[in-house]
């Protein structure tokens, strides 16, 4: 259990600089770090977990500073990528490795093995090498070394990656009920969206080493801050469509002026004015309709991507833009089917030209430049 | 642009089966996926096709001819594989135009060739640089670029998306089927990724341990799975499957999850199951989005309460896990009021239910 929270801290490294980062994460919280590869969020686990000091800023453990303190002072277990069992060691051999190196009495230790082998339901495995296990098996073995000490709190990089799919979904399941069973804070770092948004309680979305935004998922997934945000979370990914939009019409025109959308109200500013803008709008919120139905736009439907419970067209719209529906169920259509697609005003996302989301804060319209 | 015909292919490596029996008649100008997880065989199937590897018994022709005496360079098949296999040190532009080189294009055709493939590809500002300038996705369009512009007979693809990030993945999807589309080429795709073979395929070829599983169009499998391991494969979230014994109480079947949870199949569907002996281990296999909160809608649907444990969001979709003693059952649901720790009535509907004999994992059809 463990509070865990950065200040202001910063990293150069010789191609990349990290920071300035602040992040706040809660006594028993799952929090997600999610970015693409390379993209600093490895580099921000060293830094919780003491191997790299920052340049500038403070790391807080339950609110004391450890900016200082090194790693095994921090009491903060990590899981690996790759697992990073010892091949040649049983399972058993595998967990108490951490405890024997403290010099814990053996009875303590057995006491924390038989724990742990409950929690994670590993007593039939624990005597088995690394090499006569499955995937997953491994991946517990490498939970249980880490939470045999009872750290204050769990870092976890990519931990599932290595994985197949289907036991990628089964495991982040599991860990999700360990954590919220043993009340852990976890922090847990990937680059697949669908795997970090499924299960945590918070999201940071890393951008270039910085945070772009930090929410629930809900939050993240309906409201994103920017555009880059909105374009990593997703699959398929958001349409975007560049255009002018009015402050005083509450009305978006694209750049071709094929598409017109009411998105809001008109708001009631000082100075009204036409902003550069882009519209995004997730595949599955497009009302698609067939034949001279009403529609924002028409289009012809280039591909039809059958996915079982759901189906993705993609739709050629104006100027060759190529725009992704994503509709409930089994549907078919003709490869050149016409169709119409409804822009639902309340739906549509809407960015200012450096990528914000606008208005950012229903009280915060920014003034004209 | 050819057909190919694999009969009664067998490949061994020593004591391993990599390949067993297999039967796939792939038509001219269709993309067929060979999907399975790792180690079920379709990279070494790929690979006798290709002519890299030698069946130990069986054939494979390319529209019913016996290709076992060509070279493999003269067989016309063309790669794409998941790291690229791209000359970094040279040219954008020789990377293109290598394949024609060596076939003793004529130059002036190379020079078209090369710049619409490019442009196609849209890489033309690129073509000038050394190929190990360009991005990572750049590399793939590259990859696929330098195979498709020799024109094979057939084109194959080892896991080609697998690197790339996943907006460029959903990006990359549709290019290729466009591509396939416009250069009619018969394709045939190596996955272990299920969503990319339904998305892209006419037609899924599923493996397990070197054994074909089914061979259908993607909603084929989808949607009627032969045995339980199709079933398992294909979709995400997973099918549930639910594994118990049979019984029959009043004339009626009944699946025997454990000593305490029992569930009635009383659907007319499912009236036939009584001529099976009692005792028959079977599984029940629903798949999440057909599962509904509330009240039964129909009455042969199948009533249960469990509490939900844990909520993931999934982009637009919420799955629940719902624990049933000791079983887990995952809804796709659209229920916003769904709350983990919470007691929840839901309904398997008896019409999307499909079921297997727990032994040998057939579907029985019903």
């Amino acid at each position: 259990m463990a509070s865990i929270s950065l200040s202001n801290v910063r990293k150069n490294y010789p191609k990349f600089d990290l920071g300035p980062i602040d992040l706040e994460i809660k006594d028993n919280e799952f929090f997600g770090v999610f970015g693409p590869p390379s993209c600093g969020k490895t580099s921000i686990l060293k830094i919780i977990l003491g191997l790299v000091s920052p340049d500038e800023g403070n790391v807080f453990i339950n609110g004391a500073d450890a900016t200082d303190a090194r790693a095994n002072e921090r009491n903060i277990a990590m899981v690996f990528q790759n697992l990073a069992l010892f091949p040649h060691m049983t399972g058993r051999d595998n967990i108490l490795f951490p405890l024997r190196e403290r010099g814990v009495p053996v009875e303590e230790a057995e006491k924390q093995l038989a724990r742990v082998s409950e929690v994670l339901h590993i007593s039939h495995i624990i005597d088995k090498t690394p090499d006569k296990m499955s995937g997953g098996e491994r991946q517990r073995i490498a939970l249980g070394r880490a939470f045999v000490r009872d750290p204050a709190g769990f870092l976890l990089d990519e931990p599932i990656a290595a994985l197949d799919a289907r036991l990628r979904e089964e495991m982040r399941v599991e860990l999700k009920r360990l954590q919220r069973e043993g009340n852990h804070t976890f922090i847990y770092v990937s680059h697949d969206e669908e795997e970090v948004l499924g299960i945590s309680d918070r999201v940071a979305v890393v951008e270039d080493g910085c945070v772009a935004q930090v929410g629930t998922p809900d939050e993240i997934y309906d409201r994103p801050s920017s555009i880059y945000v909105a374009r990593i979370v997703g699959s398929p990914p958001m349409n975007f469509i560049e255009g002018r939009f009015s402050t005083a019409t509450g009305e978006f025109v694209s750049a071709d002026s094929h598409l017109r959308i009411e998105i809001a109200p008109p708001h009631v500013v000082d100075n009204p004015r036409v902003i550069d803008a882009t519209i995004g709008v997730r595949p599955e919120n497009l009302a698609v309709s067939r034949g001279n139905s009403d529609g924002t736009i028409t289009g012809t439907v280039l591909s039809v991507e059958p996915l079982g419970s759901f189906t993705i067209i993609d739709v050629a719209a104006f100027d060759g833009a190529v725009i992704k529906a994503r509709l409930p169920g089994q549907i078919t259509f003709d490869d050149g089917a016409e169709i119409r697609l409804g822009f639902p005003g309340s739906a549509v996302h809407l960015f200012d030209a450096d990528g914000r989301r606008y208005p950012a804060a229903p009280a915060a319209l920014p003034e004209a430049e | 642009m050819s057909s190919i015909q694999i009969r009664n292919t067998t490949k061994q490596f020593g004591a391993l089966t990599a390949v067993d029996n297999l039967n796939l008649e792939i038509e001219n100008g269709e993309f067929v996926a060979l999907l399975g997880p790792s180690g079920c065989g379709k990279t070494t199937t790929m690979n006798m096709i290709a002519g890299m590897e030698h069946p130990t018994s069986g054939q494979i022709l390319f529209d019913g001819e016996d290709l076992s005496d060509t070279r493999i360079q003269d067989r016309g098949v063309g790669f794409v594989f998941q790291n690229y296999a791209i000359f970094t040190h040279l040219s954008v532009h020789k990377n293109l135009s290598y394949a024609l080189e060596v076939t003793r294009v004529p130059p002036s055709e190379i020079e078209t060739r090369v710049n619409a493939m490019a442009r196609r590809m849209n890489i033309e500002h690129r073509l000038q640089q050394k190929a190990s300038t360009l991005s990572v996705n750049e590399m793939q369009k590259l990859a696929i670029g330098r195979s498709a512009i020799a024109e094979p007979r057939i084109f194959l693809l080892d896991e080609p998306l697998s690197n790339l990030d996943s907006v460029f993945r959903a990006y990359m999807r549709s290019e290729l089927k466009v591509l396939q589309h416009e250069f009619k080429q018969t394709m045939v795709y190596v996955t272990h990724d299920q969503i990319e073979a339904m998305s892209l395929a006419d037609r899924i070829a599923v493996i397990d341990k070197g054994v074909l599983q089914q061979f259908g169009d993607p909603l084929e499998v989808y949607n009627d799975p032969s045995n339980v391991f199709v079933a398992n494969f294909i979709g995400s979230p997973s099918m549930n499957l639910i594994e118990g014994t049979l019984a029959v109480s009043e004339g009626k079947p009944e699946l025997a999850l454990g000593p305490l949870t029992t569930i009635g199949l009383d659907d007319m569907r499912f009236a036939t199951l009584v001529e099976r002996s009692a005792g028959n281990r079977l599984v029940l296999g629903v798949r999440p989005e057909f599962i509904y909160t509330g009240a039964k809608r129909t009455a042969g649907d199948i009533a249960l309460t469990g509490v939900i444990d844990v909520i993931e969001r999934i982009g637009p979709k919420k799955i629940a896990h719902v624990q049933m003693g000791g079983f887990e059952i995952r809804i796709n649901s659209d229920d916003p009021d769904l709350r983990p720790g919470q007691q929840v009535e839901f309904c398997l509907p008896a019409s999307k239910c499909l079921l297997f004999d727990a032994d040998t994992g057939n579907r029985i059809r019903i």
